[in-house]
This record gives C-alpha cells, sequence and structure tokens, in this order.
C-alpha cells in the first residue's frame, strides 16, 4: 500500500494517542504477590477446624493462586477492598460480585462465617 | 518511539496468556441460612438461587446440602415433589431452577481411594475439579485432561459433558469408569462395568436426571507438567493452520478477537523440565481494552479494526511452564452468558467462518469467541459422538444475548452441531432426537431409573419432550 509520509504521520500519531488514552484508563493493578507469598498462602487455614474445611472446599482454589482473587493473608491486596468496610465486603461475597461466586461457593456458610473467613484472608497471619 | 510490547503492552494484551475470552471463574453459591448441619434448611421468606451469570433465578422451596451420601439417601427418600442438582451454577442452560429442591453437593467432597495398579481414583461427586487435582497432585497423579475453569464439582461436569481442548483426548466423562447414584427414591445404584453396567453408556452424560451422582471413579494419569505457548496470528491464517495444529499438540485452542482480524493461539505439551515459569497474569486488562475499544470505536469498525491490527501486531509470543492443573484451569474473573456449539472437526473452521461473518455484523460485540477440539466418545448422550470443534460465543453478563441463540442456531446446525448441554440452546427434544441415535434408550433407562419424573424440571421436560 503507497501512503504519503503525511498521512503515515497522521496515522502513527493516531496511533499513539489512542494508545495513550487507553493505557491512561487503566485501574490501578492489584499488588502482585511474590512467589513466597503464593507458596505462604497455600499453606494458610483458619484456626476453627470446621471454618478451615469450609475454607478448603470454596475459597482456597481462588484465593490461594494468581487468579485475580485477592490472595489470602496478602495483606496490599485488600487494603483497598478493606476500605470499602466488612458489611460491603460481606455484600459481594453474599450477592456476587465480579469474580466472586454468590456466597463465595459456600452454600451452608452462613453470614458470621463468611464475615470470619473474610477476616482471615484480609488480615496478616 | 520504540515500542517493547513486553514492557509497554499498549493495550494490555496478555503477558501471560490470552485467555481472556471466556470469563467467571466461578460458580453460584446458594443461599441459606445458618444451620449448617442440617440437611435441609429454608428461610423465612423461601431460599432464592441464581447461577453464576445472574441470568437463571429460582425460588426452591428449600435448598439442600447433604453432608453424605446417607443424607442424600435420606433427603431423596422423604421429600416430595421434584428435585434438582447443582454443582457450582456454572451452567447457563435451566438445568438447575426448580420449585422443588435443590440439592447442593459441595460438603460431599474428598478424596474416597485411590488405586494405583488400576490407575483410577474415587471422589466424592461434589468435589470441585481444582480441589481434586490438588489432591491427586499431592500423590503425584492428574486428570488428563481439565476444562478451562476448575471451579465445577465432578457431579456437574460429567453429567453436562464438560470438556477441555485437545484434539485427541475426550470429554471428562469419558475416563469415568464408575459411579454411585442415589435415585429419585433413596436408592443407592453403583454402576461400573461389574455392576449395572449397561447403564454407564446412559450415566456418564446424564444432566442429572437418572438420579443424583454421591460418586464417581475416574481413570487418572501420572502427574505432569505442561509448556504453554500462546501467539498472535491472523485469523485467516491460524483457521488454515488450524487442523495441523490441532493435530500436532496435545492441547491446542484459540480465541478470536472480534473485530480485529486477530486470533491467539494456544499450545501446551508435556514438558519433562523443572524450570517452571509462571508470570502473573493481565487478562483482566485486556478483556477491559477489548470492551474498550468497543465503546470508543464500535461506531467505526473499520478503524477499530486498522487500531487494533496496529497494537496487536506488536504482541510477542509467550511462554509459561506450570503444573498441568495450574495450566490447564485459568481465572475467569468476568461473567458472561454463552451458547456453545459442537460441530464435526472437519468442518470446525468452515462454520467459524460463518459465525465470524455473522458476529461481525453486530458493532456491539467484543467479548472473544473460544474454538476448542475434542475427540469423540460413546457416551449416549456425549455431544462428542465423533471428533469436534466446539465454537463457544459470548456476550458480557449485563448486555444484550439474544443474538446468541438467535443468530448462531441456524448455522451451528447447519454444520451439524450439537448444543453445549450447559450453555444456552432452544433445540427441542424431535430435534435432538434426530441428533443422537441413542436418544431413545437413553429416555428409556431415565424412566426406569426415575419413573415419576421428579428429576425432571420445566427445562429438562422440554428437553426430553416429556408433557
Amino acid at each position: 500500500m503507497n501512503m504519503s509520509p503525511s498521512i503515515w504521520n497522521l496515522r502513527r500519531r493516531l496511533l499513539l494517542a489512542c494508545w495513550t488514552l487507553l493505557a491512561g484508563c487503566h485501574d490501578a493493578p492489584d499488588p502482585q504477590p511474590t512467589d513466597a507469598d503464593l507458596a505462604r498462602a497455600e499453606t494458610l487455614r483458619p484456626r476453627d477446624g470446621a471454618l478451615a474445611a469450609k475454607y478448603e472446599r470454596a475459597c482456597l482454589l481462588c484465593h490461594s493462586s494468581r487468579r485475580g482473587a485477592p490472595l489470602t493473608g496478602f495483606v496490599p491486596a485488600w487494603t483497598k477492598r478493606a476500605k470499602q468496610g466488612e458489611e460491603t465486603l460481606l455484600a459481594h461475597v453474599r450477592d456476587g460480585f465480579n469474580g466472586m461466586p454468590v456466597r463465595g461457593l459456600c452454600t451452608d456458610c452462613s453470614d458470621d462465617e463468611l464475615r470470619a473467613l473474610i477476616r482471615f484472608m484480609s488480615q496478616p497471619q | 518511539m520504540n515500542l517493547t510490547p513486553r514492557d509497554t503492552d499498549p493495550i494490555g494484551l496478555p503477558r501471560r496468556s490470552f485467555v481472556v475470552a471466556s470469563a467467571a471463574t466461578m460458580l453460584a453459591g446458594l443461599l441459606e441460612p445458618a444451620h449448617a448441619e442440617a440437611p435441609i434448611t429454608q428461610q423465612a421468606a423461601g431460599p432464592t438461587w441464581q447461577n453464576w451469570s445472574g441470568l437463571l433465578h429460582a425460588r426452591p422451596a428449600a435448598i439442600a446440602t447433604p453432608a453424605n451420601e446417607g443424607e442424600l439417601q435420606a433427603l431423596m427418600a422423604r421429600s416430595r415433589g421434584e428435585i434438582r442438582p447443582v454443582g457450582s451454577a456454572h451452567s447457563s442452560s435451566a438445568l438447575v431452577p426448580t420449585s422443588g429442591t435443590i440439592v447442593a453437593t459441595d460438603r460431599m467432597s474428598g478424596l474416597v481411594s485411590v488405586d494405583r495398579q488400576a490407575m483410577t481414583i474415587t471422589a466424592h461427586a461434589g468435589t470441585r475439579l481444582g480441589t481434586l487435582t490438588r489432591l491427586l497432585d499431592a500423590q503425584g497423579l492428574a486428570l488428563r485432561n481439565l476444562p478451562d475453569i476448575d471451579t465445577q464439582t465432578l457431579a456437574g461436569a460429567m453429567s453436562t459433558g464438560t470438556h477441555g481442548t485437545g484434539a485427541k483426548l475426550p470429554g471428562l466423562h469419558a475416563d469415568l469408569v464408575g459411579l454411585r447414584i442415589v435415585t429419585s427414591d433413596g436408592q443407592v445404584i453403583a454402576i461400573d462395568e461389574r455392576r449395572n453396567s449397561e447403564w454407564l453408556p446412559a450415566a456418564r452424560v446424564s444432566l442429572g436426571s437418572l438420579g443424583l451422582l454421591s460418586q464417581v471413579t475416574l481413570r487418572v494419569v501420572p502427574g505432569y507438567n505442561l509448556e504453554r505457548r500462546v501467539w498472535l496470528l491472523p485469523v485467516e491464517e491460524l483457521m488454515e493452520k488450524a487442523p495441523s495444529l490441532a493435530a500436532k499438540h496435545r492441547h491446542f485452542g484459540f480465541f478470536y478477537l472480534p473485530f480485529t482480524g486477530f486470533a491467539a493461539a494456544i499450545t501446551q505439551n508435556i514438558y519433562t523440565g523443572s524450570d517452571l515459569v509462571s508470570p502473573p497474569t493481565s487478562d483482566n486488562a485486556v478483556l477491559a481494552d477489548l470492551r474498550r475499544m468497543r465503546d470508543w470505536l464500535g461506531h467505526f469498525p473499520q478503524m477499530r479494526r486498522w487500531l487494533a491490527q496496529k497494537l496487536l501486531g506488536q504482541y510477542e509470543p509467550e511462554v509459561e511452564r506450570e503444573r498441568s492443573h495450574r495450566l490447564l484451569a485459568q481465572d475467569r474473573p468476568n461473567r458472561f452468558n454463552e451458547t456453545e456449539w459442537h460441530v464435526p472437526a472437519q468442518r470446525g473452521m468452515d462454520c467459524l467462518r460463518k459465525v465470524i461473518s455473522t458476529l461481525e455484523q453486530r458493532n456491539e460485540v467484543f467479548w472473544p469467541m473460544e474454538i476448542r477440539f475434542i475427540a469423540g466418545d460413546d457416551a449416549w448422550l456425549s455431544p462428542f459422538q465423533q471428533d469436534s470443534c466446539s465454537i463457544a460465543v459470548q456476550a458480557a453478563e449485563g448486555e444484550p444475548h439474544d443474538y446468541l441463540l438467535n443468530d448462531f442456531t441456524p448455522i451451528f446446525r447447519a454444520y451439524g452441531g450439537r448444543p453445549h448441554w450447559g450453555k444456552l440452546h432452544t433445540m427441542s427434544a424431535t430435534e435432538l432426537n434426530a441428533l443422537y441415535p441413542r436418544w431413545s434408550d437413553f429416555q428409556r433407562v431415565r424412566h426406569q431409573l426415575d419413573p415419576q419424573g421428579r428429576l425432571l424440571n420445566g427445562h429438562l421436560r422440554r428437553v426430553f419432550g416429556i408433557t
């Protein structure tokens, strides 16, 4: 394809402008855990045995890997979420929110248990 | 300016993988009060249920959460009316909604036994695939293949013909060698090669209509690593190469990015080295960028395509090496509604060309399409009774999705397609009967095991043609 230099420069400028605009609109990404953070998250469990069982079958899959859900015990990923308040986080779990499935895949969890699981995952261990 | 894609990533294309398409990992839980130990629980205002995409809702009389086969048996024997099982509520088709009892199997989780000589394992049917693969990995074992998400329960995955990609690898149900079901009158029935073997081809994919699964026995393989390669290329070029790529690689699939002309090819093969590498994902940013390009340039498809091609042309191939279960299943943090059809493999690319040209008549579309390859098997309701190419068309949660059915059903049907049982479709019993040679045999077994039809909801009655 033959294009005059002026047209080509115009296209390059447009491309650059679009790229800058697109890049500038990204939400701030979550802090990325290290491999050590991930390895540690794999080992963390609630102290209460019954809660630990529910954590293992409902929460562990997504909250102990690089799957986008905030990592258990990795506080930087929870900071902006914690600012919304526990009741908001509970509502997100109870009703589903973005990748969080309704009731966090824990059919038999009470609201109190969901609160306890949120605290366990979001606080330093 | 010298753009280095891996550093600058102009529109946020994946630094790790390009599995942007499907979204939503996860699935549904069910609303329920605090009495965790009770097999049946009810709320004052009545429990509510919804699937993971939020498309399907129900107000069942009760949501039951049996902890084991005994509780499930007691529940089935004493309950009255319609009963439907739910695993992770990932299905877009209305397999679960009922005004009767929804039975959630997620408390029935974990390994029961491992037979290393036979290379089979038995697990409780509510075990999530991701939970199972972790347990297996700890024992040096793995599943032969996995779907691209792993939050489904074994029961849900088997019952709906869930599949991964790999032209020589069948759906998960093909590795099912035995199962235990609890029928609607509370009987426990073992089905395997020695006991009630005549029911095995019906039970491998049953839509939860024969009984509720309590345990499954599966073939497994020694644990393995995979190397995953992702690269972008023009979709026409990829469609030309697709048959040979599918034949050459253990796993091959791709995503088409609408209004870009590009597709992301993904191959995965056994890796015997120990230098595993798993960089962070930026899939969420990719999907957000595709949406943004749609929002801004949707009315100017030529400009959208031009911009996308300029930017996508900068992309570098990526390589990742990890344990098989960590690579095969990925994160899907965004919800969507979906139709997915399985067409004969040799007709797959011709069908895809027609689907793409139809899809791109809608400027609002941005969600990538997923294309996978599956080997045939002989389960009576398996949609893969021949080697198949699976084509999934998806629409973001909250956006119009009627066109998924209206526009694409005629195309897929013209190419001999069968719908995924867990995805949106409008196929009637008459149409399905014509596609499945053992359809009436399945119905005979279903009637034998559930003569009163207690395991049928409205959707299944329509699908099975039962008035």
